[in-house]
């Protein structure tokens, strides 16, 4: 579609500018594009296997859980469990893929997670929160590639906008108004050349 | 179903202690009704036809039907999921810790085991006013002290309406606190010292069934500790405050097993009636990370013992075995509704199941 604009030379001009600038443009966000996509590719099979391995870990620490709660009352499990002495402090710090900030989550554990007497819980339990304890990292590591991944599909997206923006219709509206620029720049051309012809004839009185 | 009970303890399910049983009790004929209505209810443990048939029923309608006509909680109007079931055994607890305050002659000896739920219920008031939760719904009504009035006796720090543990527990508990901040210090102390309240009323007494009930359960509850704080590689002194005063093995000969071998924590115990219970549970532990045959072998160890008071015809023995054996029941349908309300498939339920008379 052409663009709303006077044909003259100064605004062929200019056109001619911002189409160079969209092409440069295009070529960097393509090539923006393709490193998103390989940086997200990398990133999955990464998140494959932290994923895979922390559900496995993870239906452990659910299995041992149950045994504890089969064979233990509902209120003295959870009088074990409630008042919890290992803290998490999580740590959020950033770094930057082709100018995208993702997080970059740093955990600081502290304290022991057997937070209760061992004369009325079951062994099952002491199971249960010692994978929990080994599965807290893997967690956090999973996050912070989960949250990657989804700030890079979101920016792949918005890249992708941009390149299809610019390549179907920004760039051709230019093309399209500078090849339109010049054709009324010839006419107009022509048109004078004509007028001063006629002129010419007037005068030397044909 | 009673006769091939009694016969258990022959047929190799559970190991038979040595020793005459007439050494262990005394006749005391103020218990002749006492122990002819809790023969007439030792009929109704339930067996393993009937666990099994707790596993098959589908609907925890079906099973509440079921639980009921098995003398559990009849009347209980919310029961909808499985997990409401459990409200059952609460019921059924509490009704068999009434019977038992009934019929016993030494309250003292009865009271002892309801004060279990007055410690249970200390620790869930301290934790909950060191860590400023709201653990109401812990608390279980089934003690000497009502709920209401230990609430309010912790929230205003005066014990005067209390029993004296009460007072002494929160006073040691209070001390360590202010020292080091650590939760599981509460339950360590308060643990200790329901144990404590164990040893003074009951080695005083003077019942040997009892006396050696309480050493059985001392030194079972110090080898599960001695076991868990060894393959979770904790710290020594945690084993030192953990570990139980007053059983048949002095805890100052179970601190060295910490950092030997495990070969020679099986060595230590295979001259003691727990040598099978420490081999086998050890044994599974590192084979398989699972705590559960230790617990296992632990309950059957304790399980037969307590089975012995059948062959006492008066006396308080047949009362206290039939409330804690009821325990291992309760334990073993918590087991399959718990599983049941965790869609485990009945194979695992039945794997899982703990040992019960």
């Amino acid at each position: 579609m052409k663009l709303q604009v006077s044909a003259t030379r100064m605004e062929l001009l200019r056109l001619k500018k911002r189409l160079d600038l969209a092409r440069r443009g295009h070529k960097l966000l393509k090539d923006k594009q393709d490193e998103l996509m390989r940086q997200l590719l990398d990133l999955i099979e990464t998140l494959r296997d932290l994923r895979t391995k922390a559900e496995e870990q993870l239906q452990d620490v659910y299995r041992s859980f149950l045994a504890a709660r089969l064979w233990t009352d509902e209120q003295m499990l959870e009088e074990a469990l409630s008042f919890p002495r290992k803290v998490v402090d999580l740590q959020v710090q950033e770094r930057r893929i082709m100018n995208l900030r993702v997080p970059v989550l740093k955990p600081r554990l502290e304290g022991d997670i057997y937070c209760y007497g061992f004369a009325h819980t079951s062994g099952e339990l002491d199971a249960c929160l010692k994978k929990l304890d080994s599965v807290l990292e893997d967690m956090v590591k999973l996050s912070e590639a989960e949250k990657t991944l989804r700030l890079l599909a979101d920016e792949i997206e918005r890249t992708r906008r941009r390149v299809n923006a610019l390549e179907y219709i920004l760039i051709p509206n230019l093309q399209q108004t500078i090849k339109y620029i010049e054709m009324r720049l010839e006419e107009i051309e022509l048109e004078t050349l004509t007028r001063l012809m006629r002129v010419k004839k007037i005068i030397r009185g044909e | 179903m009673a006769v091939s009970r009694l016969n258990l303890a022959n047929t190799g399910k559970h190991p038979v202690t040595k020793g005459p049983d007439f050494f262990l009790f005394k006749s005391d004929a103020r218990y002749a009704y006492a122990v002819g209505r809790i023969r007439s209810l030792e009929n109704r443990y339930l067996t393993r036809q009937d666990i099994e048939r707790l596993i098959a029923t589908e609907e925890s309608e079906e099973a509440y039907r079921f639980l009921v006509e098995k003398g559990y909680a009849e009347g209980e109007p919310k029961v909808k999921t499985w997990s409401d079931l459990e409200s059952c055994l609460r019921i059924q607890r509490q009704e068999v810790l009434a019977l038992i305050s009934t019929l016993s002659k030494d309250t003292s000896i009865s009271d002892l085991f309801r004060e279990r739920y007055d410690f249970h219920n200390l620790k869930v008031l301290l934790k909950a006013r060191y860590s400023g939760q709201n653990l109401e719904h812990l608390l279980i009504d089934v003690g000497t002290v009502p709920v209401e009035i230990l609430t309010e006796a912790v929230t205003d720090d005066d014990y005067r309406s209390s029993p004296q543990f009460i007072s002494n527990t929160v006073q040691v508990v209070n001390t360590r606190w202010e020292k080091t901040n650590n939760p599981q210090l509460i339950d360590i102390l308060t643990d200790g010292e329901m144990y404590k309240r164990f040893s003074l009323v009951i080695r005083p007494f003077g019942n040997r069934f009892l006396n050696r009930w309480l050493d059985l359960e001392i030194d079972l509850a110090n080898i599960k500790t001695l076991v868990r704080v060894k393959w979770l590689d904790l710290d020594t002194a945690l084993l030192t405050q953990s570990l139980i005063e007053g059983g048949s093995i002095k805890e100052t000969e179970l601190f060295p097993l910490r950092e030997t071998p495990w070969e020679t924590v099986a060595s230590f115990f295979s001259k003691t009636r727990y040598a099978k219970t420490v081999a086998t549970g050890t044994d599974a532990l590192l084979k398989s990370d699972s705590f559960l045959p230790l617990e296992k072998m632990a309950d059957v160890t304790l399980i037969s013992y307590l089975e012995r008071a059948k062959v006492q015809s008066l006396g308080i023995e047949p009362l206290v075995a039939y409330l804690l054996l009821k325990e291992y029941e309760f334990k073993a349908v918590r087991t399959v509704l718990v599983g049941k309300a965790n869609h485990l498939p009945a194979e695992l339920m039945r794997n899982k199941l703990p040992e019960y008379p």
